[in-house]
């Protein structure tokens, strides 16, 4: 019997040492759970400020951004260069800061699930169930409730996601940033590639302004008669509404270039390249009666008529104004060469 | 010293020599003037480029004629015969009233010259055998002959062609140069 007391007392002294053991695990735990927020806090703290101070940095290096883009805003090809340059590298600033935050915030959860769970073990039964106990608060979590109980979660919460919410909103900037500039410069090519068309557009109403004078005085509705050859301007002439072409084409040819320059242009056509009576290639002379290009020889017999018949100028020594132009009254010569004819 | 001795044998005989220049536009008849002159007949001629030189023996005058081409841009180029020459002949184209305006400005613009100033002008209204040709009477309103002062002039209608007054003309010219005119 004694030997089963001695036992029963051996037993109950262990079952005390380990009762006291455990409260003092219990008192232990509990202080320990007691100091953690704050060091943990302690902990969170300078991290957050150099959280905000890498921000703060970021700020103002976007605001030198802004600052060398407006005076640089018509370099636009170096703007690109930059831009995109610094879009990479604040993208991959922002990736980094992304990543760096988002180990700080499952570092954050990681932390305040012990907590937690440290607290609930106290007020609540279950580890991962965590229900309020204000008055009768049904819900899971509820952030006033937390904070008027001493929640630091809610506080934590909302700082996270402010920062979550502006390193969003930097990056979404900073994407709209890029697209605006890259708007900017197609807008700018835009501009240019229509100047360049407006430039063509006034160098091909030139050139259509030089055909219509061309076709103007060619007539080219009229093929030149077989047998007359080079004589054909003569006959154009002949057109009842030549007379009103004759003096438009003159202003014309006053307002674009001297009548020489012109004239000397109507060799180079193709019937103009030798003499209209021999065909001597290379005619310097010209009947401004009957529109021919004719050698020097050929304008001796030509002479030798008289200007009432064929009046001969030169190509190079004689300088043939709008009123020489004017001065060949077609009209007159109308009878006489519809005789000839 | 030959030359002298040339100039006065030439002088005491009467055989004095005329620097005398055939001016007027382009296809006045200038050239046809010249040959018929020197060699009393009618050659065709081509547009002159430069200059033809010619000498015409006339009433024991020596006519040394120099006959310009007319063409607007060798025009300017007349000042360089201007010098030592006792007579002008300008040549006008009566038929082409159009250009009487400028054969008018041309005229006086060469009577402007200092080196002229003692040149007698003899005005040929050629082509009088063309139809519609004004007569002298109609040039000399048309050239504004009536404006010349201190100088010795005449205008002749000729026609090259036919020969027509082109020595009527030059008889007039070795008188006055015999005179003492230019």
């Amino acid at each position: 019997m004694s030997s089963c007391d001695c036992r029963v007392r051996q037993i109950d002294k262990m079952l005390g040492f380990k009762v006291n053991k455990d409260s003092y695990r219990y008192y232990l735990i509990s202080k320990v759970i007691k100091v953690l927020p704050q060091e943990i806090e302690t902990l969170r703290k300078p991290k957050w400020d150099a959280v905000l101070v890498s921000q703060y940095f970021s700020d103002l290096k976007e605001v030198k951004k802004h600052g060398r883009k407006e005076r640089r805003n018509k370099e636009a090809q170096g703007v690109l260069a930059t831009s995109t340059a610094v879009a990479a590298a604040s993208s991959r600033i922002s990736s980094f800061w992304k990543d760096t935050i988002k180990e700080s915030a499952h570092y954050e959860n990681k932390l305040k699930i012990k907590p937690l769970g440290g607290r609930s073990a106290l007020q609540a039964t279950k580890l991962a169930h965590v229900k309020c106990n204000y008055g009768h608060c049904q819900s899971t979590f509820h952030p006033t409730c937390g904070k008027s109980t001493g929640f630091f979660m809610n506080v934590e919460r909302t700082k996270s996601e402010t920062q979550k919410h502006g390193v969003e909103e930097w990056n979404s900037l900073n994407k709209v940033r890029v697209e605006l500039e890259r708007l900017r410069l197609i807008c700018e090519r835009i501009i240019r590639r229509e100047k360049l068309k407006h430039e063509l557009v006034i160098c091909s109403h030139d050139m259509l302004r030089w055909n219509r004078e061309s076709v103007c005085l060619s007539s080219s509705s009229i093929p030149p008669p077989p047998g007359w050859g080079l004589h054909w301007l003569c006959v154009t002439r002949l057109k009842p509404s030549s007379k009103d072409l004759m003096t438009e084409l003159g202003h014309q040819i006053l307002f674009f270039t001297s009548a020489k320059q012109k004239l000397a242009e109507f060799i180079f056509e193709s019937g103009n390249m030798c003499c209209a009576d021999c065909g001597t290639p290379d005619p310097k002379w010209v009947s401004i009666s009957f529109g021919a290009f004719i050698c020097i020889k050929c304008s001796r017999a030509h002479r030798s008529l008289g200007v009432h018949i064929s009046k001969v100028l030169s190509v190079n020594l004689d300088e043939l104004t709008h009123e020489a132009l004017k001065q060949c009254p077609y009209a007159k010569y109308q009878p006489c060469i519809s005789q000839q004819l | 010293m030959g030359l002298v001795f040339t100039r006065l044998f030439s002088s005491l005989f009467g055989n004095k020599e005329a620097r005398i220049l055939v001016l007027g536009l382009d296809n006045a008849g200038k050239t046809t003037i010249l040959y018929r002159l020197q060699m009393g007949e009618v050659v065709s001629t081509i547009p002159t480029i430069g200059f033809n030189v010619e000498t015409v023996q006339y009433n024991n005058i020596k006519f040394q004629v120099w006959d310009l081409g007319g063409q607007t841009s060798i025009r300017p180029y007349w000042r360089c015969y201007f010098p030592n020459t006792q007579a002008i002949i300008y040549v006008v184209d009566s038929s082409d009233t159009e250009r009487l305006v400028i054969a008018k400005e041309e005229f006086h613009a060469i009577l402007e010259e200092e080196e002229l100033k003692g040149a007698v002008v003899l005005i040929f209204a050629n082509k009088q055998d063309l139809p519609g040709a004004l007569d002298d009477a109609a040039v000399t309103e048309s050239l504004e002959l009536h404006k010349i002062k201190n100088r010795q002039w005449s205008i002749f209608k000729t026609s090259a062609i036919k020969g027509e007054g082109l020595f009527e003309g030059l008889d007039w010219l070795s008188n006055t140069l015999k005179s003492g005119g230019g």
